[in-house]
Parts: structure tokens; sequence; C-alpha cells
């Protein structure tokens, strides 16, 4: 078994635009219904050249916005080619796929939107929040069931550590779907960004991150222990919150992090319809904006049905309320 | 046939659908206004632009001809031109 690790991020910066979520400190709440009109795209972006932007794109932008804004002007400072985004998704572009079908058999391509049609390509998301911040490092996007935002994550300390970019803008966003499309309630929708940089001494306002990365085959998940050892390490964090479905996969790791549960506070949060990858990169975020007096371990494990594990470890940093202004009101 | 209206097309409502597809206000769009350079559209816009002129007016544009669509003026001709020959 093979652990991938790389190194650490500092996150200095964050947003969430979530059904029922105010901010990064509510971020450990599970997501409201994602009822119409929940999000004011004309209040979160106002200007231009979003009006027919699809719903996730702008979800994106806004919860980018507040993470460039929290993080003061540091990201608009750095270097455009050492600004970089990586975008995790899943079902974000689902809704759209099967609406641009519809619109292409009942009027005819030429009846697509000329802003919405690019959406094809899942990777237009990435390029758009790359358009919108001057970013031209490199933009990836991450697509996979449940880990792709910690995967995000890992992504974006690999490219730091190499001396690829020197702030990211790391994001989930998901899109609810379609009726046809949902097998029942409880589909994702929103997004959640982490402005982060290079972990340097002092330059963590929220806390440090690592993440790592194992494969746990469903046919094999008996053998849990073997893989999830090494990949929480001999010495786990207080607290881990673990985003876990009822597969083989996901049965397997809450069973083996009960053995936990004496030493450490265990909290398993339901896995989003349909495998929707928001959930673990929203914890991360309601992890990091808890309040502590002293740097406090924590972490989040997310487990897809197919086998694939992501573990990120934070060191949450000492800090008190943040003030009206986005000001700590005390850092210790 | 009034000083605004050339073939059927009628500048005004021309003028509130680009507003429209601009984003901004009516007053904006003058006639004269060069959309890349005095209303910074780009190109994408100036492909909804395009889009929502053959919609409405029931004409084509070729996207050789988009790059034409310079100000409300010009529009107003090249789109009366196109109503006029449907």
């Amino acid at each position: 078994m093979v652990t991938v690790s790389t190194g650490e991020l500092a996150v200095v910066g964050m947003g969430i635009v979530a059904p029922g979520i105010s901010g990064p400190e509510g971020a450990l709440a599970p997501l409201g219904e994602a009822a119409p009109g929940w999000f004011r795209a004309e209040v979160a972006l106002p200007g231009r050249g979003y009006r027919r932007l699809p719903d996730a794109c702008k979800y994106l932008l806004a919860a980018s916005r507040l993470a460039v804004s929290d993080a003061g002007d540091r990201f608009s400072k750095t270097e455009r080619n050492h600004r970089a985004a990586a975008v995790a998704i899943n079902n974000t572009g689902a809704a759209l796929l099967e609406e641009l079908d519809y619109t292409i058999m009942r009027e005819g391509a030429e009846e697509l939107s000329p802003s919405s049609s690019p959406f094809i390509a899942m990777s237009s998301f990435a390029s758009r929040l790359s358009m919108e911040h001057g970013i031209t490092g490199f933009n990836l996007t991450v697509n996979s069931p449940f880990t792709a935002g910690l995967e995000a994550l890992r992504i974006a300390a690999r490219a730091v550590a190499a001396g690829r970019a020197r702030a990211v803008l790391v994001g989930a966003v998901e899109e609810a779907l379609s009726p046809s499309q949902s097998t029942g309630p409880g589909s994702e929708a929103g997004a959640a960004v982490l402005h982060c940089e290079p972990a340097v001494e002092g330059n963590a306002r929220y806390g440090t991150c690592g993440v790592r990365g194992a494969f746990l085959a469903p046919d094999a998940a008996g053998d849990a222990a073997a893989v999830l050892g090494p990949l929480v390490g001999d010495d786990p964090p207080g607290r881990i919150d673990a985003v876990l479905d009822d597969s083989a996969v996901g049965t397997a790791a809450a069973r083996w992090l009960d053995r936990l549960a004496d030493k450490r506070e265990v909290v398993i949060v339901p896995a989003p319809a349909q495998a929707g990858c928001l959930a673990p990169l929203q914890r991360v975020m309601g992890l990091f904006a808890q309040q502590h007096t002293a740097p406090t371990r924590r972490a989040v494990l997310a487990a897809s049905a197919q086998g694939t594990l992501a573990f990120a470890e934070l060191t949450v940093v000492p800090r008190t309320a943040i003030g009206v202004d986005g000001e700590e009101a005390l850092a210790v | 046939m009034s000083g605004n209206q050339t073939a059927g097309v009628d500048l005004e409502e021309l003028r509130a659908l680009i507003a429209e597809e601009l984003e901004l206000p009516v007053e904006e769009i003058t006639d004269e206004a060069d959309l890349k350079n005095d209303l910074a559209v780009d190109s994408l816009t100036a492909m909804e632009v395009a889009v929502q002129l053959e919609k409405k007016y029931r004409i084509k544009i070729d996207e050789g001809e988009i790059t034409s669509l310079t100000s409300l003026a010009t529009i107003h001709r090249i789109v009366s031109a196109k109503v006029e020959t449907a």
C-alpha cells in the first residue's frame, strides 16, 4: 500500500456560498435545501458579464471573491504567473449538460447561448475563475466523486512545493442535479474556496494543511486497517470528520475509525447524495474557522465507493472571533 | 417611415435589446458608441448580441460579420438590410 503525501499549504482566506450557510464559521452545518432564490447573483456578483453564466460558475466566482477579499489584497499582489487555481467538481455540470442537450434536440445547436455552451467542457469553471482573478500560472479541474475537493488541495500543495505557484485558489463547486438525474433529495449546490499559499512562518491566517491519499479496493475493504492505519498515521488529530457513504469502503472506514473513538473525536458526516465533492472541503473550512487558544490538529477524511481515500490533516492556528471588518479580534 | 425606423427595424427597440444584452442603461447605448472601445464588449458578448439579433429579427448573421457589429448605428444598418432582403 502506498500513501502519497505532498507539502503543506497555509490557508489565508476562505469563502463559501451555499444554501443555509452564511460563512466559514457555519460551514460545519449540513447544507440547506437549494430552494429557488437561495443565491442572489446580483448581490454576490454585481457588475456586468455574469448574468448568462451557469449558476455553478456564479457560485464559484462568488465564493472566490469572498476568499480573496478575506485575505486582503494578497492575491492581486501575487504575480499573475504565480497565481493558480485547482477546482473540484463532480456533478457540477450535469444539470447544465442536460439543459443544453434539450436545447439542441428541441431547437437546434444554433440556439445554444454562446455564454453557457463553453461549459460543455467541465474545465470551463476553473477557466472562468482564472479569467476573473487574472490567473496565468495554471488551472486544474479535479473531477472525482467525494474526494475531489481534498485532492484539489493536495494538487495545490504539490504545485506550491514545486514552486509553480505562490497563491492558489482551491475550490469545490457543485450544482443540484435535475429531477431526472437525481435519485433523491440532497444533491449539493454551492461552492467553497480556500485561498492558499506556501506554509511560511507566520502567514497561516487560519492554519496549515497537508493531504494524503490512498486506495482501498472495495473487494478488500475488510482489510481497511492496512490502508487507513498508514493514511491516518500513528498520532491522529484530536478530531476527525469523515465524509462517508454506506458503500463497502465507507462502511469499512467508519468501522476502523470507531476504534479511535475512545481517544479521538470522530464525526461521521453522511456523504452527499450522488457523490458530490463539496462536503469534504466544506468540513475543512468549518474546522479552520473554529476558534482555539492553542494550535489544534484536526482532520477530514473522504472516501469514495470506488476506493479512493483522501485525508486532510489540519493545524488550526489559535485565533478568536473575526471582527466585523474581517480582522481577527484577537490573535494569540 | 419615421427616422427611427428602417425596414421595420425600430432603432429604439434595437437600442433596448442591445442595452439588455450588454447589461447597460439604455442611455449609454448612443448611436455611435463603439461597442468594443467605449462599452467594453468582448467577443463572447458580441456573439450573444448576434444570437439575440438573429432570434428577434429572424435573420442570419455569419460569424465573420460579428466583428462588423461595432455600434448601434452600424447594427441598425446591417439588421435593416438583412430584414429587407429576408
